[in-house]
């Protein structure tokens, strides 16, 4: 009867366990770090654009020059 | 009851430390993705008069895009043709070197979005960026 | 007084609905109204003529000077006009002038059987035409014509002879992928048409100017341009179009086209034969350019030929005769190629190339000859067998797919031995002898990644040194990346010594390089470790040796022995001797062959005389430890041992 009983339980809470297992595998396998690929984005992007020291003065200086 | 709360718990405990590694920075300090960036910023001084004048913009899937070619001298076309392609071509090899510097080749088409939407939320005043509809749109 | 006539019909011109009104016989004034004007395919309404010297002669009628409106566009133009009509032939004489000394000049005239229309250009502003012509308001067009152009209507059909000449000429589309600029030239057009049926004959000469057709950007090149043809309803038969060009030779294209369908039913093309120096800086290096792809130099002929059906390429062929291509930075040539490459899209084929001299950075490789068969978009190499110095590069079947993704490749390659000492001075390195070879069951790219299945054996310095697990990220980007195992056994001491300055010291080593991983020239990371090899043989290790192997270990380190016992020697011998370094964020954390009181042993003493190197540094910075070796091995410092 004890053996019975808790293998109902288990039984019972398996999908639980099923399903807390799946969202498991997808946290470590599919997560994509939107946050912080933003962050990393901005810093290359800063850097490429030289956007830190004010690059829009540099940038339209060239623009006169070219012309 | 309690055998299955303590599996549980463990389970979590497992988890947390992937999860919060995912939610940390992304390792962008590789000597590939450096040399990527210093093209780039290199490049950039010859870019960026043709970004101000309307020549190229930046479009919507991470890459850069000849706009109006009729604002460059003919006689220069090709050359800037040849920039955009040079250009699109590192940012390609940037969204790749992040997403396997991470362990994650499979992530570069999401790294590219991410890229796609920060290069145009920092494009300059005056700039022009494609909108979601493929429009191009002056900033 | 009011005249009204239905209608002038000329081939190509209608005119509809005119109007004359004379407010006063006696005056001189009268205006000329027409309801709808008709050009081809482009029609104005409410074209007016005001006229200020109108005359009614004998027999006609003549405007010596009124003013023509047109509502165009944006807005109403107004250009001054000359008009005369004679009764008797019918034939009507309009001059239109709308900028000083440009003249469109209108004759239409009538016989029994037919009637023609000749327009007579002087300075023709292109930029007219272009506010009456809605169809090019997204195009930028101008430039000027001087010439003439008739059309002849009769029973037997209707004729049309174009011959002008332009200067100044330009046209951009709204994005400038397509544009002109100063373009100058002629145009001679011969046409007959009955029905629906137009037979022409054409020849456009370009003698100055800029094009742009991206990614292509060609100056002056002094191209003409002549063809034939016939177009019945939507079927064009082009009989002939042949190109030429001093920058690229001669083009010939023929075929049958649907227009409507906007398909190519079938066509040949055929090159004459093409100067590489001349052609490629034009269409083959903006081309490359525009894939970002390297950057070569030409020279050389090359003739291509092919068959078009159904809008898709169903065979080619193209030869090379005399070709070399070389990479702006010199890091490969192909000197004197010549080939045969038929292709057909519905069998396989056999093509030959042949290349009498090559190079790879400063090494020879030659003469190959590449047998390939091809099929579709694959390529297959049965064998190649390609001489380096004194061996050979075996290329077993290799298999190149190039799909619109991605490229793929797979070979066998095995390397027949090489002297190393040939190979090292080929490089410009220390001379090493011994021999190199390799045996590669499978070298294959996919996408960016190069891999290698089996083991780069080279046979150095009395021993062997192997290469596993090779694998190159991004051969061709910005920065290859390369990840190896590599494991040397048995090397001669002795002879490595000598080859890179180090002293003198007899013995063997094994060693391993494990995890290797270069970005570039530069290592990220690797376990490395060398030591005696097992087994007996004399252990001797020079003075010189010892400073140096003290000096690698910077100023920590030390040799356990007095200075004086140093100078007497000037040869020691060695139980062991070996180092590891764990290179991790260009750090390098060093090791011995045993552990010693705050440091490690990188020399263990044996025999009489005997001596003990010991290193106390753990940490080394590993541009640092270049440098040190640099110095040492350059034989520029004399190593101070504390």
């Amino acid at each position: 009867m004890t053996t019975g009983d808790k293998r109902m339980r288990i039984e019972r809470w398996s999908p639980v366990l099923a399903a807390l297992g799946l969202s498991a595998c997808v946290t470590i396998n599919i997560y994509f770090p939107a946050a912080a690929a933003e962050k990393a984005a901005d810093r290359i992007i800063d850097e490429v654009w030289q956007l830190k020291n004010g690059a829009k003065v540099p940038a339209d200086e060239q623009h006169k020059e070219a012309k | 009851m309690i055998p299955v709360i303590r599996k549980l718990l463990v389970l979590l405990v497992l988890l947390t430390p992937i999860v919060a590694t995912a939610q940390g920075n992304l390792e962008i300090n590789t000597p590939a993705i450096s040399a990527l960036k210093n093209t780039m910023q290199a490049r950039h001084s010859q870019l960026a008069p043709h970004y101000a004048s309307g020549a190229v913009g930046v479009a919507r899937d991470g890459s850069i895009a000849m706009r109006d070619a009729n604002a460059v001298p003919l006689a220069q076309r090709q050359a800037v043709t040849g920039l955009v392609a040079a250009e699109n071509s590192d940012r390609a090899g940037l969204y790749r070197e992040i997403a396997r510097a991470n362990g994650h080749p499979e992530w570069e088409a999401e790294v590219r979005n991410t890229f796609a939407q920060r290069w145009a939320d920092k494009a300059q005043a005056g700039w022009y960026v494609q909108n979601a509809s493929g429009q191009w749109v002056q900033k | 007084m009011l005249l009204t006539l239905d209608g002038i019909d000329a081939p190509g011109l209608r005119i509809d609905g005119i109007r004359l009104a004379i407010p006063d016989l006696a005056g001189r004034s009268a205006t000329l109204s027409v309801a709808r004007v008709t050009l081809g395919e482009s029609s104005w309404r409410n074209v007016t003529v005001q006229c200020a010297a109108f005359e009614i002669a004998r027999g006609g009628v003549e405007c010596a000077r009124g003013d023509l409106g047109v509502v165009a566009g944006g807005g109403a133009v107004v250009m001054p006009i000359r008009i005369r009509w004679q009764a008797a032939s019918g034939t009507v004489e309009a001059t239109v002038e709308p900028s000083p000394g440009e003249i469109w000049h209108l004759t239409s005239s009538r016989t029994r059987e037919s009637r023609s229309v000749r327009l007579l250009l002087t300075r023709a502003d292109l930029a007219t035409v272009r506010q009456f012509l809605p169809a090019l308001a997204d195009w930028q067009i101008g430039g000027r014509l001087n010439g003439e152009v008739t059309a002849e209507k009769s029973p037997q059909g209707t004729d049309v002879r174009l011959d002008v000449s332009f200067v100044d000429g330009r046209f951009a589309d709204t994005e400038g992928v397509h544009a002109g600029d100063k373009l100058s030239g002629d145009l001679k057009l011969v046409a007959r048409g009955r029905e629906k049926q137009w037979q022409w004959r054409n020849e456009l000469s370009w003698a100055a100017g800029e094009l742009y057709l991206a990614p292509i950007y060609l100056a002056s090149p002094g191209m003409t341009l002549t063809s034939a043809g016939t177009i019945d309803g939507d079927r064009l038969d082009l009989d002939t179009l042949e190109v030429a060009s001093d920058s690229f030779g001669r083009l010939s294209i023929k075929g049958v086209a649907d227009l409507d369908d906007k398909k190519i039913r079938s066509a040949s093309f055929a090159t004459g034969e093409v100067q590489l120096d001349r052609f490629a800086p034009a269409f083959l290096a903006p081309l490359l350019e525009s894939i970002a792809g390297p950057k070569l130099n030409w020279s050389g002929r090359f003739a291509a030929a092919g068959e078009v059906r159904n809008n898709a390429l169903v065979s080619a062929e193209v030869s090379l005769a005399g070709v070399s291509i070389r990479e702006s930075g010199g890091r490969y040539a192909l000197d004197d190629v010549n080939a045969r490459i038929p292709w057909r899209e519905d069998a396989s084929t056999d093509a030959q190339v042949d290349i009498s001299r090559a190079s790879w950075g400063k090494l020879p490789l030659g003469p190959i000859a590449l047998p390939l068969k091809l099929r579709g978009s694959a390529i297959r190499l049965v064998e190649a067998r390609i001489p380096i110095l004194d061996g050979e590069i075996v290329l077993e079947d290799v298999r190149f797919t190039r799909g619109a993704e991605r490229t793929n490749w797979r070979a066998a390659i095995a390397v027949t031995p090489v002297s190393m000492e040939r190979l090292t001075a080929a490089l410009g390195w220390p001379r090493m002898t011994g021999v190199f070879s390799a045996s590669i069951p499978g070298i294959h790219q996919d996408g960016s990644t190069i891999a290698l299945d089996g083991a780069l054996v080279v046979q150095v310095f009395d021993g062997f040194a192997s290469v596993t697990d090779l694998r190159l990220i991004e051969p061709f980007g910005r920065l290859p990346r390369l990840f190896a195992d590599v494991e040397l056994r048995n090397l001669d001491l002795d002879a490595l010594t000598r080859t890179f300055s180090f002293g003198s010291i007899t013995g063997r080593i094994d060693g391993s390089l494990a995890g290797l991983e270069l970005a570039g020239v530069h290592p990220l990371r690797f376990d490395a470790r060398i030591a005696s090899s097992p087994g007996d043989y004399r252990k001797r290790i020079s003075q010189r040796a010892v400073q140096n192997i003290g000096a690698l270990g910077g100023a920590g380190a030390a040799t356990a022995i007095q200075r004086s016992v140093l100078r007497v020697f000037e040869e020691f011998s060695y139980g062991r001797l070996g180092m590891s370094c764990r290179l991790r964020d260009g750090v390098c954390e060093m090791g011995g062959v045993e552990a010693a009181p705050s440091g490690y042993v990188m020399v263990k003493g044996a025999g009489i005389p005997s001596i003990n190197v010991i290193g106390y540094n753990r940490r080394v910075d590993w541009d640092e430890l270049l440098a040190r070796l640099k110095r040492v091995t350059e034989g520029n410092m004399k190593p101070v041992v504390k």
